[in-house]
């Protein structure tokens, strides 16, 4: 008798009658590591600013004790940033994972789908058709169209999702001129407006923005970690995928609306902050096996670097903010580097 | 029989790639499809595996036509193993394997007796048990291909495709691997194989299909159909055929050269080609 190897070394298994869980400890682990970076760069963003608060007087302050400046600051002011920076993160985050397993490219991102740019025409001509500015429906909208029609144009998903993403970067760009041209022909009041949206920044968005950002998220999310079995399949060609009994076209076009509702509720909050969709499931990849697909740590770690970016944001500079898609730029181009340099 | 084939005409681009091709094969037998680039044979099997839809005709597995079953009933039928496949990066042995079982798992199965019961068996009869925890993409090919096969095998299907498993290998791999596929016949398994290198098919084939021009110009026992004339129509060269000392299955000898020889003419040629669309 042969000793067979133990096959679930890392996980634990939990059988009932026909039904079985599999539990991975690496998983589990990381997922409570990550969660952990993610109190603490919360409540450090709760605490760092313009003004610095103790820690002893910024826990109370959210459960409405303190001095009203305080108050004033945490529950006015720095929560809902917070609130905002966590969806923003989380949907760009998870939908940043979806398009690079299925692309099986980790330099895909919703950018390449559209998403930006169509959310930042559908506010530019909601400010110029109809002098309203940043909706939260608006940037969904936009992204939602730019997304069906790169669909349209590319017919399917095609081998390997290149149609796709070289239709997307195309219209991408001829998307990029109409904002150009409209944003030429605006009033310089509305274009610095306009030009301060899409830099990407949390100043002053409200829970008006973010709960219905929030509500999506939460039927999003859990829809998109109950495909992550068969999301798995699609790193396989096509063909082997198929004839373990996936259903490929199908579950591709589960995944892309999901990508698309994902990283369309990340442009609504803050606007078009970039970085974090491509970084976050490169990092996530890291701390997991890689027979899994980790979109729930991908979420965490893009809030865990919004979070961040915005709180340097703020302290970095004393007499002006820098807004959260300036730090993730700088931070974007050497993380680019240094993913491409380490894959030798 | 295990794989029946009725009359399949299967377009490919615009291109009629299979005309009109019937074909059976028992339960337990190995067969191989052998024929010039292009002549159909990956088509062929693609349309069996249920990748690519006939215009008419039928594929039955078991009786049951295959494309009235769901993704997942298919994929208890039948497994295939793509050219050259590719892994999802940094996967280990294991993993790779589990993916077999995905036609039998759910949400609510992920894990069960019977999965772990087979990758493990799976594992020893390839015998790469040994590799189990190492990444696939740091093994040497034949290695690789032989945890391909551990994952096919996981999958537990009845009729097995393989498209070109030894084209990447030395010859000692390659005898291992077909040895592991002869080997998986005897336990009742039907593999039907596309192979590019003739002489290897017509040493392990209990059937052997040659296929030109989108239709079977040959079908039967490697020792009844291989022939001089076969060769020349499928590829154009001349070659003699031998027997092996140990097993009277032929050998193909082919020419150093294409010389002149009674068999290669140019009122052959004309034959051929009339049969071209």
């Amino acid at each position: 008798m042969i000793n067979t190897p133990p096959i679930n070394h890392d996980s634990t298994v939990m059988r009932y009658q026909g039904f079985s869980l599999l539990l991975s400890h690496s998983a589990l682990f990381s997922t409570i590591v990550i969660s952990l970076i993610l109190l603490i760069s919360v409540i450090a963003s709760l605490a760092l600013g313009s003004t610095f608060i103790p820690l002893n007087a910024a826990l109370p302050a959210i459960f409405g004790q303190g001095s009203h400046s305080t108050l004033l600051l945490v529950q006015e002011i720095r929560l809902p940033r917070i609130f905002a920076g966590l969806i923003t993160g989380a949907a760009l985050g998870s939908a940043g994972c979806l398009i690079q397993t299925m692309a099986r490219n980790r330099l895909a991102s919703p950018d390449l789908l559209g998403i930006n740019n169509g959310a930042t025409l559908a506010i530019i001509l909601g400010l110029i058709i109809g002098n309203i500015l940043g909706s939260w429906w608006l940037a969904l909208i936009g992204a939602a169209t730019c997304a069906l029609l790169i669909f349209m144009l590319a017919g399917r998903w095609g081998r390997q999702g290149y149609r796709v993403l070289v239709i997307g970067l195309a219209i991408a760009v001829m998307l990029r001129s109409v904002i150009e041209l409209l944003m030429s022909t605006v009033s310089l009041q509305h274009a610095s407006t306009l030009y301060t949206w899409s830099l990407g920044s949390l100043v002053g968005r409200g829970y008006s923005a973010s709960l219905p950002a929030a509500f999506g998220l939460t039927l999003l999310l859990p829809a998109a970690l109950l495909l992550s079995r068969r999301l798995a399949l699609l790193r396989f060609e096509e063909d082997l995928a198929a004839s373990l009994g996936l259903n490929v076209s199908k579950t591709q076009f589960f995944i892309m609306l999901l990508t698309i509702g994902l990283a369309g509720l990340g442009v609504t909050i803050g606007g078009p902050i970039g970085f974090i969709a491509l970084a976050a499931p490169i990092i996530a990849s890291r701390f997991a096996n890689p027979a899994h697909i980790p979109i729930f740590r991908s979420a965490l770690i893009g809030a865990i670097v919004i979070i961040c970016a915005d709180t340097l944001g703020r302290i970095t500079n004393s007499h002006a903010e820098v807004p959260v898609g300036v730090i993730t730029s700088i931070l974007g181009g050497p993380f680019l580097l240094w993913v491409l340099l380490s894959k030798q | 029989m295990r794989l029946m084939v009725k009359n399949i005409q299967v377009s490919y681009e615009q291109h009629l790639a299979v005309d009109g091709v019937s074909l059976s094969v028992a339960a337990g037998q190995l067969a191989v499809i052998v024929g010039p680039n292009g002549c159909g044979k990956s088509t062929l099997l693609r349309s069996i595996a249920r990748l690519q839809k006939p215009q008419s005709g039928q594929v039955l597995v078991d009786g049951h036509n295959v494309w009235q079953l769901s993704p997942r009933k298919a994929a208890h039928a039948i497994a295939l193993l793509p050219q050259s496949p590719i892994a999802p990066e940094g996967i280990s042995v294991t993993d790779l394997v589990r993916y077999g079982r995905h036609p039998h798992q759910g949400l609510l199965r992920q894990w069960s007796a019977r999965d772990e019961e087979v990758v493990n068996a799976a594992l020893l009869s390839t015998n790469t048990h040994d590799l189990a925890q190492r990444p696939l993409e740091r093994l040497s090919g034949g290695q690789r291909q032989r945890c391909w096969l551990a994952m096919i095998l996981a999958q537990e299907a009845p009729l097995v495709l393989l498209d070109e498993p030894i084209s990447m290998l030395d010859l000692g791999h390659q005898v291992e691997v077909l040895s592991l596929v002869k080997a998986l016949t005897q336990t009742g398994v039907t593999v039907v194989m596309v192979l590019h290198d003739l002489i290897a098919a017509a040493r392990y084939a209990d059937v052997l299909i040659a296929m030109k021009n989108g239709k079977i110009i040959a079908n039967g026992p490697p020792r009844e159909i291989v022939s001089t004339e076969l060769v020349h129509t499928l590829y154009g060269v001349h070659a003699d055929i031998l027997q092996a000392p140990s097993d009277g299955s032929p050998v193909i000898v082919p020419a150093v050269r294409p010389s002149p020889s009674p068999h290669v003419n140019a009122s052959k040629k004309n034959v051929s080609k009339q049969g071209t669309h």
